[in-house]
Parts: structure tokens; C-alpha cells; sequence
């Protein structure tokens, strides 16, 4: 939450108050989800869900159809999840099956149209007022910088923003991009956010 | 410089803002676990080709838009099912090749239908429920073969 704190302090940390609670290891979740301990299963979803949300909308699916290509990839994981041969790399195989039923999606619709950047729902919790300014002013800074940048770099940060233990070998194969270029794009569209942010004053006050 | 861990975090939240994942989304996700009870001894089918993604030899005139097919194979089952979104639903088409034919049941997250095999294995449904489907192959003196879920 670094936006959302220019000239706030007391909105620095988010998670003040609250209880930091081990956090068993993905290994460790899938073996115990294949051991038939569904709060295992749930923590898995919690963990994943939001990037298998966010490969579907990145192909340009509307809530509906990103919503199906979701359902899809979580029953598969259920049916397959005995067979998974690397359990840490889970983020990767998600990703990668987000991504085909994403394509067969978008091949039913005939097109690809773009992700608006807008909620098409409301949360269930609204923050107060005026939190909701600042969180409204520090989005429209960093979403107007976002947008701008290439389709690529858009892909590429979304997906390891929302799944950082994602590694570029699956970050290559996801993006169907080489290997050797996850890192030099990844620094690459991160600079030029950077100078994005830079030009519209948007790091001043940012933890450095 | 600000940190990138710092600056991808930051990306992180505003997504959660900007495009949230719906709640039932996330509900539908929990709910798609199965217990081993009822994973049972199924065999899987792998797919073995799929017009959509490009897997295996594409036909000449290609699937097109909204229509697409796909070969499973397994547990000596052949199975090709060709994929289309018409106005009151999903149509699938398909024709299982196995020494023993049995029964087609088409699979949405909740719900069945079992689909007429003719005598040369083919067959077909309509107006089926757009979102996730599984066929399951029921064969005598056989374990079901299943197909990975796919999007109808």
C-alpha cells in the first residue's frame, strides 16, 4: 500500500494489528488438500485464486467468461492434484492451464476484447471516505502509468505481481516468451513504470 | 529507487482494487474440490489434440470461430468431440472409438447427462449448459474414463 499513504501516515501499514500466522509452504498445502483436509484445498484457492483471475481477464475475457475459464482450471487442478509432479511449482501449472482454457475461450467468442479497468462489481467492503480519495487518487496515478505501458509489460507485471513465487521458466512459458528474456523485459518494464510514476510525481514520499 | 518487490506489491493491491476477484468466483473455486472418496479409480484421458490451442494435426479447414475439436485418448478409449456455442447453449457432437462401447455422460460443475451412443459410437447434445464440461466413458467391466474438464 505505498500509494495510498502520500501525505498519510496513519494509513502506512495496512496490516497493523493484525496477527502474522505461519504460512505452510505450497508443498505442503497440496499434500495435505491430497490427504482430504479441504481447509488445505481453500488455502490453496486463497493463495492462487487471483492470479488465475488475473491470466483470464489478461486475455480480455469479460467477468463471465474469465469467471468459467476460473471454474474450469480450479476442477482440473482438484482431479489432478494426486499427479502433480512438482507440488512448488503449482503457480506455474496454474498459470498454464488459466492460459489454455483462456485461449479456447476466446476462440468462442470469436475475439478478444479489452479488460476495462474498472470494478464491474462492488466490494463487499468499502473503505471509508477518505481513504477512498487517497486510494482513488494514488490508483488513477499508477493505473494512468500502467496503461500506457506495452501489452507485454502489462502481462508480464500483472503475472508476477499477483503470483511472485511464480518462476520466469513458468513466467517464460505462460507468456510463451524465451526464458532469457523474462528477466531483461521484467527490468525493463519496471524502469520505464518508474519513470512513468517519476514524471507524474507519484514517487515522491514512496519507500525507497 | 523504490524497491521492485515494493513497486510489484503496490501493482498487486491496485488489482485487488481495480479488478477484483468476484466472490463467486472464489466460491466456485473452493466447491470444485473433490475428496479422495470420490476420486475413486477413474482413469484420465489425455488430449491429444485440440483445434483451439493448435495440439496435434489441425484439420484443413480449421475449426473456426466458437467451434472446436478435441481428441482424447487413454485406457484404450479413443473419443473426438467437436465443440460449438449455439443460441440456447453448448452442441457437442463426438464419436467414441473402443472395443466396448458403452454410455457418453456429459459433466457440468453441477450436473449430468448421460448421451445415446449409437452403433457405430457416435454421439451428440444440445443445448447443454455453457462453462465447464467433462465426458466420462462407461464401459463394462471397465474403470470410467474421463476427460479433463474443458471449456463448453
Amino acid at each position: 500500500m505505498i500509494f495510498v499513504l502520500i501525505g498519510a501516515g496513519e494509513l502506512i501499514s495496512p496490516c497493523q494489528g493484525s496477527t502474522k500466522m505461519p504460512e505452510l509452504s505450497t508443498t505442503e498445502l497440496v499434500r495435505a488438500a491430497i490427504a482430504d483436509d479441504q481447509p488445505a484445498w481453500n488455502a490453496l484457492v486463497r493463495r492462487y485464486a487471483g492470479v488465475v483471475w488475473a491470466v483470464a481477464r489478461e486475455h480480455g475475457l469479460n467477468a463471465a467468461d474469465a469467471a468459467d475459464v476460473s471454474q474450469t482450471t480450479w476442477l482440473n487442478l482438484s482431479r489432478q492434484l494426486a499427479g502433480l509432479r512438482d507440488p512448488e511449482r503449482l503457480a506455474g501449472w496454474l498459470v498454464t492451464t488459466a492460459r489454455r482454457e483462456a485461449r479456447r475461450a476466446v476462440l468462442a467468442r470469436g475475439r478478444e476484447t479489452p479488460v476495462e479497468w474498472l470494478p464491474d462489481r462492488c466490494s463487499a467492503e468499502q473503505p471509508e471516505p477518505e481513504r477512498a480519495v487517497l486510494i482513488a487518487d494514488a490508483d488513477s496515478t499508477l493505473w494512468r502509468a500502467f496503461a500506457e505501458l506495452p501489452h507485454r509489460c502489462r502481462q508480464l507485471l500483472r503475472l508476477i505481481a499477483e503470483a511472485p513465487d511464480l518462476s520466469y521458466a513458468q513466467a517464460a512459458r505462460s507468456l510463451g516468451i524465451q526464458l532469457g528474456s523474462v528477466g531483461p523485459i521484467r527490468g525493463r518494464c519496471l524502469a520505464a513504470l518508474r519513470r512513468k510514476l517519476a514524471c507524474a510525481g507519484a514517487l515522491d514520499g514512496v519507500a525507497r | 529507487m523504490i524497491r521492485d518487490a515494493a513497486l510489484l506489491a503496490e501493482l498487486a493491491a491496485g488489482f485487488a482494487r481495480r479488478d477484483p476477484l468476484p466472490g463467486e468466483v472464489l466460491r466456485a473455486a473452493r466447491q470444485a474440490w473433490t475428496p479422495s472418496s470420490r476420486r475413486g479409480s477413474d482413469r484420465q484421458l489425455a488430449v491429444v489434440r485440440d483445434t483451439a490451442l493448435g495440439v496435434g494435426p489441425m484439420s484443413v479447414r480449421g475449426a473456426g470461430y466458437g467451434r472446436h475439436t478435441l481428441d482424447f485418448a487413454g485406457s484404450g478409449v479413443l473419443l473426438t468431440v467437436e465443440v460449438s456455442r449455439e443460441a440456447d447453449g453448448v452442441r457437442l457432437s463426438g464419436l467414441l472409438d473402443s472395443a466396448h462401447l458403452g454410455t457418453v455422460v456429459v459433466h457440468w460443475p453441477d450436473g449430468a447427462q448421460t448421451l445415446a451412443v449409437d452403433g457405430i459410437g457416435g454421439f451428440g447434445g444440445t443445448g447443454l449448459p455453457c462453462g465447464p464440461l467433462s465426458l466420462a466413458v462407461h464401459r463394462p467391466g471397465e474403470p470410467v474414463a474421463r476427460t479433463p474438464w474443458f471449456l463448453g
